[in-house]
């Protein structure tokens, strides 16, 4: 093994420039291979917890982005009608407002929500209470706001807040709303989100025109099934209960199904452009190091020729070359796996999409480095086993 | 008592092929090499000593011809078992020395086992007794590459016979040296014969066929044995 090392040491140094380039092509090529992975492996992840946070049995009914019919709207007359309908689901309804509060410069995002909506939501109540049946029924005026609103504005249980010019109480601080739904929907303002603030829908009234409050609109219905299994005769049934006047066409529905189909679009869409990216750095990674190592053995001719005089067979020599190609293309995944990780970090928070490194992220790069280093370093080995110790001698 | 033949070669030829066609270097030689010579083969540039030495050294095969080692015919062996008495039985030191320039003169002289599958407990001790031999004891340690022509020559050899083989092959070994430093490796060469190491060496300059019991001229690939004066 010491002799091993020693050789590789003395490959490594014999052009510590060029052996420096080649970790760097090689480099390249694997921070992009390992960046596709992360967003692949975040993709996948993003999956599991949409599947997660929505739940296989729910699915929701936002206003259509249709443009060519004319919308109906959602109301809570077809949530009523959805849940008379519908035995044995959960239908809820929403309406998002955006309301000026003395403690921030910028609007908080308020759900008005119905006494269904934490029957299929359930964040975790740190302290104080969730909203109640009471508080729907009365249309009081209390609020459940998540830990990071109440920290960020200092707002304790049962302080009392202005929500635009009306006072709310604080009765109930929740852990982590947001859902997995935030980056997927087209329209983040019916996710919540780690600053949203939840409040009876019955006591929203002042917040909405009168027009609203004629039609009693709402911005969102979901339903829950019982089972994963009725969710699309749920889906159809429901579909088929807004179809008068092709009403079913002007609404957005969103299923498990479509979302994970959305994602795995996205998925594909990745895989064909930043894959072809990669598999383009890759190659060119590789053939940069053949390239290289073309020049190294050339340049070690009299060496390769002393090796074999004191009796190395080309085997040996084979050997050599593939285990010095296989450190560099390992020593490049490492640095590529290093840069890759520090990028992700530094991105943190700015990336348009999900990452993940996961276990996969980190060793397939390097499984794929060390076939990389045997692929791309057969050519200047087979140059190197053909190199004849007499004609090496005779042409120095 | 005659001595052993180490090598023989019976009417050997070794042609190349080159854009102006079959050039033949080695024109039906015989030679016979015994366990103490120190044969200097010398003639003119192109005459075929290099590739005749490269034959002996195994890492060539003639066009046609026989060579044998102790009487074991070469030409019946693979390369893995050429490459086995190669690294057994065979040094050979080259006119550019052929170090390896980052590894200092005693890893150097130790890389000659490099290849032994098990090497000898006692490695160390021959390669320390090759460099002392050689007089490079003072820069054991120093690197290669930062040692004058004639040490790095002396180092080379010591790599050769670090092994003892029964045959040490040189080609030009004084080529790159000065008068002074060629001497002293000549000397080295004339030390290692005495205590029975064979030597076959090919050079341009006939001064140093006082060192040597054979001489031989190569002209236009034919052999032609020399009464020492």
């Amino acid at each position: 093994m010491k002799r091993i090392a020693a050789d590789l040491w003395d490959g490594i140094r014999f052009q510590p420039a060029r052996s420096a380039l080649s970790v760097l092509a090689v480099c390249v090529g694997m921070t992009s291979l390992t960046i596709l992975l992360a967003v692949m492996g975040g993709l996948r992840q993003k999956s599991r917890e949409l599947m997660e946070d929505m739940g296989a049995n729910v699915f929701v009914v936002m206003p259509g982005e249709r443009t060519d019919i004319i919308h109906g709207d959602l109301t809570l007359d077809k949530r009523s009608m959805l849940a008379s309908s519908l035995t044995g689901t959960i239908v809820s309804a929403l309406r998002t407002f955006s309301i000026r509060v003395s403690n921030f410069s910028q609007p908080i995002r308020v759900f008005a929500v119905d006494e269904n909506y934490f029957q299929i939501h359930s964040p975790t109540v740190t302290s104080g209470r969730n909203l109640d049946a009471l508080d729907h029924a009365t249309g009081a005026r209390v609020a459940v706001v998540s830990d990071t609103l109440a920290h960020d504005a200092n707002w304790q249980l049962g302080q009392a807040v202005y929500l635009g010019s009306s006072l709310y109480t604080i009765v109930g601080i929740v852990e982590r709303p947001g859902s997995a739904l935030e980056k997927e929907t087209s329209d983040k303002s019916f996710v919540p989100d780690n600053t949203t603030l939840f409040v009876p829908l019955a006591s929203s009234r002042s917040w909405m025109s009168n027009a609203s409050i004629t039609a009693r609109k709402v911005d969102l219905i979901e339903v829950k099934c019982p089972e994963p299994s009725q969710l699309e005769s749920t889906v159809s049934a429901a579909r088929r209960l807004l179809a008068g006047r092709n009403e079913a066409d002007a609404f957005t529905w969103i299923t498990p199904a479509s979302v994970l189909a959305d994602v795995k679009r996205l998925e594909r869409i990745i895989a064909l452009t930043a894959g072809s990216v990669s598999l383009l750095c890759l190659v060119l990674g590789g053939t940069t190091l053949m390239s290289l190592m073309v020049a190294n053995v050339r340049d070690r001719v009299l060496e390769i020729a002393l090796r074999r005089t004191i009796g190395a067979t080309a085997r040996d020599i084979a050997s050599l070359f593939l285990a010095e190609a296989c450190l560099v293309t390992l020593c490049g995944s490492l640095a590529g796996l290093a840069l890759a990780a520090f990028l992700i970090s530094l991105s943190s928070g700015h990336f348009l999409l999900p990452v993940h490194m996961g276990a996969s992220v980190v060793v397939l790069p390097l499984i794929v480095a060390v076939i990389m280093g045997m692929c791309f370093s057969y050519l200047p080995v087979r140059m190197a086993t053909a190199i004849t110790p007499a004609e090496a001698l005779r042409n120095d | 008592m005659t001595a052993r033949k180490v090598m023989e070669l019976t009417n050997v030829t070794r042609s190349f092929c080159t854009p102006a066609g079959n050039v033949e270097v080695l024109k039906g030689i015989d030679l016979a090499v015994s366990e103490g010579d120190f044969l200097v083969i010398t003639g003119p540039s192109g005459s075929g000593k290099s590739t005749l030495l490269h034959i002996c050294a195994l890492i060539d095969q003639p066009s046609s011809g026989n060579v044998t080692m102790r009487g074991t015919d070469m030409s019946k062996l693979t390369d893995e078992e050429l490459c086995r008495i190669r690294k057994q039985e065979i040094g050979l030191v080259f006119q550019r020395f052929c170090l390896l320039p980052h590894r200092n003169v005693l890893d150097n002289v130790l890389f000659r086992f490099r290849y032994l599958r098990a090497a000898p407990a006692d490695t160390l001790s021959l390669a320390r007794e090759a460099i002392e031999q050689m007089g490079l004891e003072d820069v054991a340690q120093r690197q290669a590459r930062l040692l004058s022509s004639g040490e790095q020559q002396r180092t080379a050899i010591a790599r050769a016979v670090a092994r003892r083989p029964a045959l040490l092959l040189a080609d030009e070994p004084t080529g790159n040296l000065d008068t002074a430093a060629a001497e002293a490796v000549m000397d080295c060469f004339k030390s290692l014969n005495r205590d029975g190491i064979t030597i076959i060496m090919v050079t341009h300059n006939e001064r140093l066929l006082e060192y040597a019991s054979r001489h031989i001229t190569c002209t236009g690939g034919a052999l032609q044995e020399r009464q020492l004066t």
